[in-house]
């Protein structure tokens, strides 16, 4: 009697924990080393700033929606200070490109929906300084020195902070502050606390 | 009743232990000693490995420093402590090496038979996978009339002839 019921428990127990675990534990570990949402900062556009967005938004996790490209542009290539209106423009390998703007958060997305590019992508950042004495607002415009092949989220290889051993530091518009320096949005939903 | 149990468990226990039983029964000394292989020579690599980099080896490719064929270079991951990312002063001379002793020790035996011409070309993996004619992560990235197909064919089969200069040239000029 204990045999049968241990073949019909056995199957029950492996099938629990089968779909109690996900697929890929190196991607589980990713989504989990982002930690906890900030306490005052709504899932939403502007939270998990300067974090990997496609950990959870790349089709794997359960970050609904699902992006194509997702990141966040910072002033400077170590502070911590977020950009809005960057303005990044992809154009994938078909010549199809698509162009949005950074929140106050610094955040930015293009959902896959919209823009299910073709990779490998080419990517540029178009920030406007902070508007100066004269009224103006200078552009700077990089182009990033290498192609994207498979991976839209920023963060997996701008890791915040300056360039290291295997990773190129943050998306960044200005080498250092400008005059006026860009500060943090005081009442944006997301950035530093 | 306690047979049929016995029986059981016994039959859990093989399945479990199996791998282990295997895996210790597979290891010879054989497996243990260093194989030598034939690499194809460093002259011409640095272009070659210029176009590899470029075009295999960003961070989230095989400039990863996890994934086999792993590529060091100036834009993808570096192989000394005080350089980093985009630095301006290019790939170094060490990571040159590394880059060609991770290019042949893909399939180093197979390296060897292709070298000797006991293989044909494309039976290597690495010329496999930029084809597409097996599953590749990154797609296709070459036919076989590309610049970076053939300059990367030439290398491989490099010693009496050269690494063709022009091929990886215009595969390094395409935008």
């Amino acid at each position: 009697m204990k045999l049968i019921q241990l073949r019909v428990a056995l199957p029950l127990i492996l099938a629990a924990v089968a779909g109690g675990s996900c697929l890929s534990p190196i991607e589980d570990e990713e989504i989990a080393a982002l930690g906890p949402e900030v306490d005052g900062i709504p899932e939403g556009p502007f939270h998990r700033y300067g974090q990997n967005c496609l950990a959870c938004h790349g089709g794997y996790g359960e970050g609904s929606p699902t992006f194509t490209i997702a990141g966040t542009v910072f002033a400077t290539r170590t502070d911590n200070i977020p950009v809005q209106g960057a303005v990044i423009t992809v154009t994938d390998s078909l010549g199809v490109s698509y162009a949005v703007p950074s929140n106050c958060a610094g955040n930015f997305y293009i959902e896959a929906d919209a823009y299910p590019a073709a990779f490998p992508l080419r990517v540029e950042v178009e920030c406007s300084l902070p508007e100066n004495a004269d009224g103006e607002r200078i552009k700077r415009r990089s182009v990033m020195g290498t192609r994207i092949n498979r991976d839209g989220g920023c963060a997996s290889c701008h890791t915040q902070g300056g360039a290291t051993l295997d990773s190129p530091g943050q998306v960044f518009c200005v080498e250092e502050q400008p005059d006026p320096p860009f500060e943090v949005e005081s009442d944006c939903e997301g950035g530093p606390r | 009743m306690k047979l049929k149990r016995f029986l059981y468990i016994t039959a859990i226990a093989v399945v479990a232990l199996s791998p282990f039983v295997l895996a210790a029964g597979c290891l010879s000394e054989s497996d243990q000693a260093a194989a030598t292989f034939e690499c194809p020579p460093d002259a011409g690599w640095p272009q070659v490995s210029q176009v590899l980099e470029r075009k295999c080896g960003t961070l989230d490719c095989h400039g990863d420093r996890g994934r086999p064929f792993r590529l060091y270079g100036r834009n993808g991951s570096r192989l000394s402590e005080g350089d980093v990312v985009g630095d301006t002063d290019g790939t170094s001379d060490a990571e040159l090496e590394e880059n060609r002793l991770s290019t042949c020790a893909l399939e180093p035996e197979l390296m060897n038979a292709v070298r000797t011409e006991d293989a044909e070309l494309e039976t290597l993996t690495l010329l496999r996978k930029p084809l597409l004619l097996e599953a590749h992560k990154g797609g296709r990235v070459w036919l076989e009339d590309s610049p970076g197909y053939i300059c990367l064919s030439s290398w491989i089969t490099s010693g009496s002839t050269a690494v063709d200069g022009p091929a990886c040239e215009a595969e390094l000029s395409l935008p």
